[in-house]
C-alpha cells in the first residue's frame, strides 16, 4: 500500500558552533556548566545592553556555507524574530530573515547505489535560547545557553525517507566536523533536527500538506521518526481523511509520533531589521582566505583514496567519514608504500582499540607506517603484527626495537622451517595416527603445535606448505 | 556660596581650579537647591545625595594630591532615567521598571566618571522617552521653572528642568524625535542631538535604537561643546558608534561665522507656527548675516513624509525592544495569574502606560504580515530618502535654520492627541532619521516671556560648525 506513495522531506538543522565565547558577548560557550554562571548583561538582555557580533561566528558560518557548497552572501544582516517565553530574554531571538549568510548550497549523499545531490536553500546565524528545568511546581531557569552561537542548515524538500534522510544528516555531520566549526556533539545538543514531511501519490506533482517533527537529536531518532509519520499520514490518506498542518514530536521510548499541537495559522514573528548592529559584510577575499582555511574535503579524499591508492569504495567512504581517522590515514600513508594494508590496519586492529568517538591514536604515524612496512616485508607475520599493534598502542612501543627485542621476526627460511615441521610431527604420535586414519584436520592441530615450537614466528603460509608435504609423503 | 549654582560648567571648572570652592561645598550647594525646589519642580526621580557627597570628597581629595586627571574633576551633573548607572535604580519612569537597579554602567556614565564628574541623580522623564511633555511619566509631573503651570517639555523633561532651575549644571538626555531639544527650547536651554553613533547607546535604555541618541543639556554653547568632547568616543560595546577620531567641538567655537553659509527654509514661514517664533526665526537669520553669514533659501523634505516615517519606525522598534519586559526577570510582576500568558498579559497591562501600550499596539501593527511591507519596509525606505535629501541640502551649506518646536512651553493637562504631538515634531524628527546633528538654542521669549530656540542642523560629524554658529548667535543676543 505504502508503495503508492512517496514522503517529501526537507531538514531544519541547528549546529552550535564551536567558538569560544558566545554570539553577541564575551561570555564563555560551555557545556554543562553551573547555571547562570555564564551571563551578562547582553546575553541576558538587561535594560541599555546591547548585543556586539563575534566576528568568529561569521567565519565559522561562512566556512560550513563553503563546506556545503553555498554561495556567501556579501551583504547579510540580523534580524529579530518575535515571541514570548521565558527562556527567551530579550522577548526576541536576533537571527537572519530574508539576508542570510549563505545560500544555494547542496551536498551529495548516497541514495542506493547511486549519488544524490540535496539542495541547501539556506545557511543563517543566530543565537541560541536558555533552558527551562522543571522542578515540581516550580521552573527553573538557566541562562547559560543564551547567545550560544548556532547556524541554522535549511535543506530543499528533496529528501524521500528516513534512511536518507539519516545518510543526510550523517554526511552534514561530517562536513561540519571537517571544516571545524563544531563537533556536532549529538548528546551535547550540538547538533538538533527539525524534520519537515508531506506525503504525496508518487505520479502527483504537487506536495501534500505539510508538518513538522520538533527536536529530533539522534540520526536513529530522525529516520525511525520519519518512517512512523509516513505510515502515519498514508494511513490517514487511505481513511479518506484530510491532512492537516500539525507540530509533532516523537516518542523514542515507545517509536511513536505524537502531536504537540494543531497549527491554526502560521506563527507571526514580526521580523524587524536588527537596529543594534549594522549589515554583516564579507568580502570575496575574506571568503577566499577562508576557503583556504579549510581542509581537503572528504568527497575529494575519497576520490583520491580510490584513484591514487587503489583503495575499494567501501573502504575510502569509511575512512572520509571520520576526519581523524582520515587525517591519521594522510598522515601515515606518506611512510608507506603499502596503503591498502594501512587501511586494513586503521579500519581493523586501529578501531577497535580506539574507544573514543571520534579518533585518537597514541601511535605516532611513522611507527605505524613501520608496522605496515614490517608486515609487507613479510618480517613479521599476521599474528605478530596484531600482537605488536596492542604494544605499540597501549604500551607506546617503539617497533622495530620490540620486533627485535621479543624475537618476533617471522621465519620465512625453507630449512629452518622443515625442521620446526618435522620437530612437531615427531613429537605427535597420536595425531600422526588419527591422521593416518584419514581424520585429515589432525594436519591443523600439527601446524598449531609447529607454530607454538616456533614461538609464533613462522610463515604461516610457507610452514603449512612443508607440514602438507611432509604428511603427504608419511602417507604413501 | 549660594550662587555657585547659578554657573555654568566652565565658570565652575575655573572656580574649583583657583580653589575659590571645594567640590564638596559645591556638591553641597546642588544638594541644598534640590532639596529646597525639586519638591515643587519635580525634576528628579532620585538623587542619592550621600553617594554624591562621597564622591566630592574623594574629588577634593585628588585635587588636593594635583592627581585629578582632568579640569572636570568634581562637576556634577543629572542623568535621565533611561541611561543606567550602576548600583542606581533606572526606570525609565515606568511602573514595569518599578525597583530595577542596574549592574552596570552606561559607556557614557563611565566616560565622565572616569573624569571624577559627578551623577547627581536621576531624572523624571515621558516612560520609555514616550512623550512631548513629561506627563506619561508613571511617578510625577516636572513643572518648567520658568512658569510651573506648564510642561518643560519631553521626553527629557526633568534633565531640562534640573538644569534650568540651577539644580544640575549640565544634565544628560536622549534624544529619538526631539526629546532633548524640544524640553532644552522650553527651557530656555541648549540642547545637542549629536551625529547618530557619537556619544555610546551602550547603557541607553532602547526607544527606537535606529533613532535614539544620548544628547546634551546645559546653559552654554561652550559648556555643551565641552561636555560632548568628553562624552563622545567610540565604544566596542555599541556597534553602531563611530570609529575613529572624534572632532574636536571647542577649537573653532570663537571663529565666527563670516563666509559661512546657513539655510532658511522660507517655507516655515507658511506653516503653523507661533508668530513670535516666525519673528525669532528671522532676526536670528538677520543676527547671522549682520555677522558676515550668508542666509539662502532651501527647501525641506516633505513634513509629512518625515512624520509618518518618524511614526512608523520608532513604533515598531519600540513595539520589539519593550518586549524583554514580561515580568520575568526583573521589575514588575503581577501578583495574580493563572499561567505563563496571564503572567505576560497581566505583569505589562499593570506596567506600562497608555502612551506606551498605544505605540506598542500601533508598531506590533506595522509589522505583523500582510502590513509588513505596506508600512514598515515603506518607512526603512523612506528614512534613507530623507538622508539623502538633508544631505544634498548640505552640500550647499553649513547648517539648516528652522525653529526647533512650533510652539513654546505649553500648559500642563493640555489635552493634545498623539497625532498632533507627532506633527508638532517636524522640525526635530529630521535628524534623528538622518543621524545628522542637530543643536537647539534659547534666541529670545514669546509674549508670555516664555523661551523660544531655533535649531542648526549641521552635516555627519559636523558638531564643531555647529557650535561655532551656535556660539556666534549666543554671543550676538548677549
Amino acid at each position: 500500500m505504502t508503495n503508492k506513495y512517496q514522503a517529501v522531506i526537507g531538514l531544519e538543522v541547528h549546529v552550535e558552533l564551536n567558538t569560544v565565547t558566545k554570539i553577541f558577548c564575551s561570555c564563555k560557550r560551555e557545556f554543562a556548566a553551573p547555571p547562570n554562571s555564564h551571563i551578562c548583561p547582553v546575553c541576558m538582555g538587561l535594560p541599555g545592553a546591547l548585543p556586539v557580533l563575534n566576528s568568529k561566528v561569521v567565519e565559522y558560518a561562512v566556512k560550513a556555507g563553503l563546506a556545503t557548497n553555498c554561495k556567501i552572501n556579501e551583504i547579510s544582516k540580523h534580524d529579530r524574530k518575535h515571541y514570548f517565553y521565558p527562556d527567551l530574554p530579550k522577548g526576541y531571538q536576533i537571527s537572519q530573515f530574508d539576508l542570510p549568510l549563505c545560500q544555494d548550497g547542496y551536498i551529495t549523499i548516497k541514495s542506493g547505489e547511486v549519488d544524490k545531490a540535496i539542495s541547501i536553500t539556506r545557511i543563517h546565524i543566530e543565537e541560541d535560547a536558555g533552558k527551562l528545568i522543571h522542578e515540581g511546581d516550580n521552573t527553573l531557569i538557566d541562562y547559560n545557553r543564551c547567545g550560544v552561537p548556532l547556524i541554522e542548515i535549511v535543506s530543499a524538500p528533496m529528501l524521500s525517507s528516513g534512511k536518507e534522510a539519516k545518510e543526510y544528516l550523517q554526511k552534514l555531520r561530517t562536513l561540519l566536523i571537517y571544516s571545524g566549526v563544531s563537533r556536532c556533539e549529538m548528546n551535547k545538543g550540538e547538533m538538533r533536527c527539525d524534520v519537515n514531511i508531506s506525503v504525496k501519490e508518487k505520479n502527483n506533482s504537487h506536495n501534500g500538506v505539510r508538518r513538522e517533527i520538533k527536536n529530533l537529536n539522534s540520526f536513529q531518532f530522525v529516520a525511525k521518526a520519519i518512517e512512523r509519520e509516513f505510515e502515519r499520514q498514508v494511513k490517514e490518506i487511505e481513511e479518506g481523511k484530510t491532512i492537516t498542518e500539525q507540530t509533532l514530536g516523537y516518542d523514542s521510548k515507545e517509536d511513536r509520533i505524537f502531536v504537540m499541537r494543531e497549527k491554526e495559522s502560521a506563527a507571526d514573528y514580526r521580523y524587524l531589521r536588527e537596529p543594534d548592529m549594522p549589515p554583516i559584510y564579507v568580502d570575496r577575499q575574506t571568503v577566499e582566505k577562508l576557503r583556504k582555511e579549510l581542509p581537503k574535503m572528504p568527497d575529494e579524499r575519497k576520490r583520491i583514496y580510490m584513484n591514487d591508492y587503489s583503495l575499494s569504495e567501501y573502504d575510502s567512504e569509511t575512512l572520509t567519514a571520520n576526519k581523524e581517522l582520515s587525517d591519521y590515514f594522510e598522515m601515515t600513508v606518506k611512510h608507506t608504500s603499502t596503503p591498502k594494508l594501512l587501511a586494513n590496519l586503521l579500519l581493523g586492529e586501529y578501531s577497535r582499540l580506539n574507544k573514543t568517538p571520534q579518533f585518537t591514536c597514541p601511535i605516532p604515524p611513522e611507527n605505524t607506517a613501520a608496522l605496515c612496512n614490517l608486515t609487507a616485508s613479510e618480517t613479521i607475520n599476521s599474528s605478530n603484527a596484531k600482537k605488536l599493534a596492542l604494544l605499540m598502542w597501549n604500551e607506546g612501543c617503539e617497533p622495530y626495537e620490540t620486533v627485535k627485542r621479543l624475537s618476533m621476526e617471522q621465519i620465512n627460511d625453507k630449512d629452518m622451517l622443515t625442521k620446526i615441521a618435522v620437530n612437531a610431527i615427531e613429537s605427535s604420535p597420536k595425531l600422526i595416527e588419527d591422521y593416518k586414519k584419514g581424520k585429515k584436520q589432525a594436519s591443523k592441530a600439527i601446524m598449531g603445535r609447529a607454530m607454538g615450537i616456533s614461538k609464533g614466528n613462522a610463515n604461516p603460509i610457507l610452514l603449512e606448505e612443508i607440514i602438507e608435504k611432509l604428511l603427504k609423503e608419511l602417507t604413501t | 556660596m549660594k550662587e555657585l549654582t547659578n554657573k555654568t560648567v566652565k565658570q565652575l571648572v575655573s572656580g574649583l581650579e583657583a580653589k575659590e570652592f571645594t567640590c564638596l561645598e559645591l556638591i553641597r550647594a546642588y544638594i541644598d537647591n534640590i532639596q529646597k525646589k525639586d519638591v515643587l519642580i519635580g525634576a528628579y526621580l532620585e538623587a542619592d545625595l550621600y553617594k554624591a557627597e562621597e564622591q566630592a570628597k574623594y574629588a577634593d581629595l585628588q585635587r588636593e594630591k594635583g592627581r585629578h586627571t582632568s579640569p572636570l574633576c568634581g562637576i556634577p551633573f543629572a542623568v535621565k532615567d533611561n541611561i543606567c548607572a550602576k548600583e542606581t535604580k533606572t526606570t525609565c519612569a515606568s511602573r514595569i521598571l518599578e525597583g530595577f537597579t542596574s549592574p552596570y554602567d552606561a559607556t557614557v556614565i563611565s566616560n565622565l566618571k572616569s573624569h571624577g564628574m559627578i551623577v547627581l541623580g536621576k531624572t523624571n522623564m515621558d516612560e520609555f522617552g514616550m512623550g512631548a511633555s513629561g506627563e506619561s511619566s508613571a511617578y510625577k509631573i516636572t513643572k518648567n521653572p520658568i512658569d510651573t503651570t506648564r510642561t518643560a517639555g519631553g521626553s527629557s523633561c526633568g534633565s531640562a528642568a534640573a538644569v534650568a532651575s540651577n539644580q544640575a549644571p549640565f544634565a544628560l538626555g536622549s534624544d529619538t524625535g526631539g526629546s532633548v531639544r524640544q524640553p532644552s527650547s522650553f527651557c530656555g536651554l541648549v540642547g545637542i542631538k549629536p551625529t547618530y553613533g557619537s556619544i555610546s547607546r551602550y547603557g541607553l535604555v532602547s526607544f527606537a535604537p535606529s533613532l535614539d541618541q544620548i544628547g546634551i543639556i546645559s546653559k552654554t554653547v561652550e559648556d555643551n561643546a565641552h561636555i560632548l568632547n568628553e562624552a563622545w568616543g567610540y565604544d566596542k560595546k555599541d556597534a553602531t558608534s563611530i570609529k575613529g577620531e572624534r572632532p574636536d567641538c571647542l577649537k573653532d567655537i570663537d571663529r565666527g561665522v563670516s563666509h559661512m553659509t546657513v539655510a532658511l527654509p522660507y517655507e516655515i514661514f507658511d506653516m503653523d507656527i507661533l508668530p513670535e517664533i516666525k519673528e525669532a526665526t528671522m532676526n536670528t537669520a538677520e543676527l547671522l548675516r549682520s555677522l558676515g553669514c550668508n542666509i539662502i533659501n532651501c527647501k525641506l523634505p516633505d513634513m509629512e513624509k518625515l512624520t509618518a516615517c518618524y511614526f512608523i519606525l520608532s513604533c515598531a522598534e519600540a513595539s520589539s525592544n519593550l518586549a524583554r519586559y514580561d515580568g520575568i526577570r526583573y521589575g514588575n510582576r503581577a501578583k495574580e495569574y493563572g499561567s505563563i500568558e496571564e503572567l505576560y498579559i497581566n505583569s505589562r497591562s499593570e506596567g506600562f502606560g497608555e502612551e506606551v501600550k498605544r505605540r506598542t499596539m500601533l508598531g506590533t501593527f506595522a509589522l505583523s504580515s500582510g502590513y509588513y511591507q505596506k508600512y514598515y519596509i515603506s518607512a526603512l525606505r523612506m528614512k534613507g530618502a530623507i538622508e539623502n535629501e538633508y544631505k544634498h541640502i548640505l552640500k550647499s551649506c553649513h547648517a539648516i535654520l528652522t525653529p526647533t518646536y512650533p510652539t513654546t512651553a505649553f500648559l500642563l493637562g493640555e489635552k493634545k492627541t498623539a497625532l498632533d504631538s507627532f506633527k508638532n515634531d517636524l522640525f526635530t524628527v529630521g535628524a534623528n532619521l538622518s543621524g545628522l546633528p542637530s543643536i537647539t538654542l534659547p534666541v529670545g521669549r514669546d509674549k508670555n516671556s516664555l523661551p523660544i530656540g531655533i535649531s542648526l542642523m549641521g552635516n555627519y560629524m559636523d558638531e564643531p560648525t555647529l557650535y561655532r554658529i551656535s556660539n556666534a548667535i549666543e554671543g550676538g543676543l548677549s
